[in-house]
């Protein structure tokens, strides 16, 4: 039997998606965003409802039955370019239900070995951007983060600066996904209209000398008996430059 | 001179430390807090990383080391940063996440001892006004007293020593007034001390920390007529003897050419340097002792290969080694299996025989792996199994590049 799910292309209906497979004991040939090509000849189409609050229970019962490496392993991979990986990902789903903790030590696994692949990619990403991200202070006291990530990562980064930058108000702001979390003190949230906050907020006065210093030691800790470009643009490719204040 | 030049000659006279690592350390304060796994926030065009504010407090020095730019024959710019430039400097720059902490060492002015004290005033300030919590690194002053290093352990997250120059004949003749008991002696100390705060936070976990990201070590590579060998023995000795975290080595490069106690290099030996910290890694994390990787008949490490696959081909009867049975130590030894593939064979070989595409997909590296395992059993390079041969073979993988040949330099 050829079967096909269609859903639509969220990391929620996939969620969903991969509920109903198990849910159903269905195995599908395809399962296949809006726009996305389908099966030749399919016998049969499920159309998958999305529900946010199932799909936060989907990944809840997958971390109580396999485990928390093995969670956070799937959303690293939702949170990347996940629409040509849908099978491998429920595949993982099925073994992580059926193995336990144990799932992860298949490193052999063409499934396992592709989920951690993509899972690593995207936390090495969000690794790079504990590093990279770089506040501006704004004239109202705002600290502005504006970066542009090739992975949704803002709210696996976000823990991260609440840490360490606790008792300063900040914004990280994802420009290419036109999403931003800020947190103010209190509190960490979802901005839905990160253009106001920096409205009639030009940067602070202060900033631009502290962008120069900064810019003055970066260009004084190079030696250059040793320059090696190749080396520098391995370790930070030239697209995550822009909002660098020492590269521009 | 405003802060702006002060940061351009402070900066530059600072750029020679190697060590630049942020990890090893667990701690949180107001503002600020490390992560134990360390992070990079940027890398200069030399290709390293900016991790720390790597800045000297003062480039004023009574000492004469030959190979220093900061040596007080030297007519370089002098500047010296307040307490407060650098603390405000540190915070500010923090905020705007540029950097994972500070790394501040300095020369010597007036005395070793009000050095130290002007560098433990600067973490006290940071970590008991500022409420700070990110990374610190200070610089212990050969020859300042105990008691102000023991100070600067209590709020600096590593305290380090360098030993500059791998022997002390050497030591003697290029940097004179600096005495191999002044560099041994809070090396000693900051090692025992370490230990034993480590040992009493495990007891009581409101026990006062002690550096606790460890400490290391610097020394100048090819300035002197030492071999690979006495380096490397020298640097497992500091590692078993005293504790240390890591030893950073640093190509000579000339700065003082006016200088008739050193060489003349045409470019700083930056292979060598990679050798050595190949070498030094085999020490660290795969179990290797030094004696093992040089000998006496054979002093220096090849810069043609990997000292891994130099010492797998000098011990080849040990190979194939097959890797479904083979224990952990000899899968480590295994060139093109690293610590990570190791770990992961061991565990997927619970699940089901490993044969090679199992291998490939595990991240072992089957280009060099190939020609020293076997598995269920099949060789797969298709080569006559002879050290010769395979290093024939591994050479023409990793072809030499033009800067694989290093001049004589003595």
């Amino acid at each position: 039997m050829e079967l096909e799910y269609r859903y639509d292309g969220s990391t929620d209906g996939l969620l969903c998606a991969m509920a109903d497979a198990i849910k159903r004991k269905e195995r599908p040939k395809i399962m296949a965003g809006p726009g996305e090509a389908g099966l030749l000849f399919a016998d049969r189409i499920h159309q998958v409802q999305t529900d946010e609050a199932r799909a936060d229970e989907v990944i809840t019962y997958f971390q109580k039955k396999a485990s928390k490496e093995a969670a956070r392993n799937l959303l690293y991979c939702l949170a990347g370019p996940f629409c040509s990986m849908e099978l491998e990902l429920l595949a993982y789903y099925r073994m992580g239900l059926k193995w336990g903790r144990g799932v992860d030590r298949h490193h052999a696994d063409p499934v396992v070995h592709a989920v951690h692949q993509a899972a690593r990619n995207v936390g090495r990403e969000i690794h790079r951007f504990k590093g990279l991200l770089r506040f501006r202070k704004m004239q109202d006291g705002l600290y502005w983060a504006p970066f542009e990530p090739d992975h949704d990562i803002i709210s696996a980064l976000a823990p991260h600066f609440r840490a360490r930058l606790s008792d300063q108000h900040w914004m990280m702001h994802d420009m290419r996904r036109h999403r931003a979390v800020v947190w103010d003190g209190k509190r960490l949230y979802a901005e839905l209209e990160p253009e106001k906050l920096l409205k009639n907020n030009p940067v602070a006065e202060e900033e631009e000398a502290m962008q120069q210093l900064w810019k003055t030691f970066f260009s004084s800790v190079t030696i250059e008996g040793r320059k090696n470009s190749k080396l520098q643009a391995r370790c930070m490719p030239l697209r995550y430059w822009r909002w660098l204040p020492e590269l521009v | 001179m405003g802060i702006e030049d002060k940061m351009a000659v402070l900066a530059d006279a600072a750029k020679y430390d190697a060590s630049c690592s942020s990890s090893g350390s667990n701690r949180k304060g107001a503002t600020g807090a490390t992560l134990p796994s360390g992070c990079c926030h940027s890398w200069t065009p030399d290709g390293r990383c900016v991790s720390l504010l790597k800045i000297l407090l003062s480039n004023v020095c009574i000492y004469d080391c030959a190979y220093c730019i900061n040596r007080c024959g030297n007519d370089v710019p002098r500047a010296t940063f307040t307490v407060e430039e650098v603390v405000n400097l540190t915070v500010e720059f923090y905020r705007r996440n540029y950097i994972e902490g500070l790394f501040l060492s300095s020369g010597v002015f007036v005395s070793p001892d009000h050095t130290m004290e002007q560098l433990m005033r600067v973490a006290r300030t940071l970590r008991e006004e500022k409420r700070f919590g990110g990374y610190i690194h200070l610089k212990a002053i050969p020859g300042a007293s105990m008691e102000l290093i023991d100070r600067a352990g209590r709020y600096a997250d590593r305290v380090s020593v360098n030993i500059e120059l791998p022997s002390s004949v050497s030591l003697a003749k290029l940097a004179p007034q600096k005495k191999k008991d002044d560099i041994i002696r809070p090396m000693a100390y900051i090692g025992e001390h370490w230990k034993q705060a480590k040992a009493e936070r495990k007891k009581n976990r409101k026990a006062p920390r002690f550096a606790p990201a460890g400490h290391s070590t610097q020394m100048i590579v090819g300035a002197t007529p030492e071999s690979d060998k006495h380096i490397l023995d020298l640097s497992q000795n500091l590692y078993d003897s005293y504790s240390l975290k890591r030893v950073y080595f640093s190509a000579y490069i000339p700065i003082n050419t006016n200088e008739s106690r050193l060489p003349v290099l045409p470019m700083p030996p930056l292979l060598r340097e990679h050798r050595l910290y190949q070498a030094d890694w085999l020490l660290r994390m795969y179990k290797f002792k030094a004696h093992e990787l040089l000998s006496e008949s054979e002093p220096n490490l090849d810069p043609q290969l990997d000292p891994k696959a130099g010492w797998a081909l000098r011990n080849f009867q040990h190979f194939p080694i097959e890797i479904n049975t083979a224990d952990y130590e000899w899968l480590l030894r295994v060139p093109g299996v690293g610590v990570l593939s190791a770990k992961r064979i061991l565990s997927a070989r619970r699940n089901s025989n490993l044969d090679f595409s199992h291998l490939k997909r595990i991240g072992v590296v089957l280009k060099r792996a190939q020609y020293f395992i076997t598995c269920n059993g099949k060789f797969s390079a298709g080569i006559r199994l002879s050290s010769t041969s395979v290093r024939r073979a591994l050479l023409l993988k990793d072809k030499p590049s033009a800067k694989a040949e290093q001049l004589q330099l003595f």
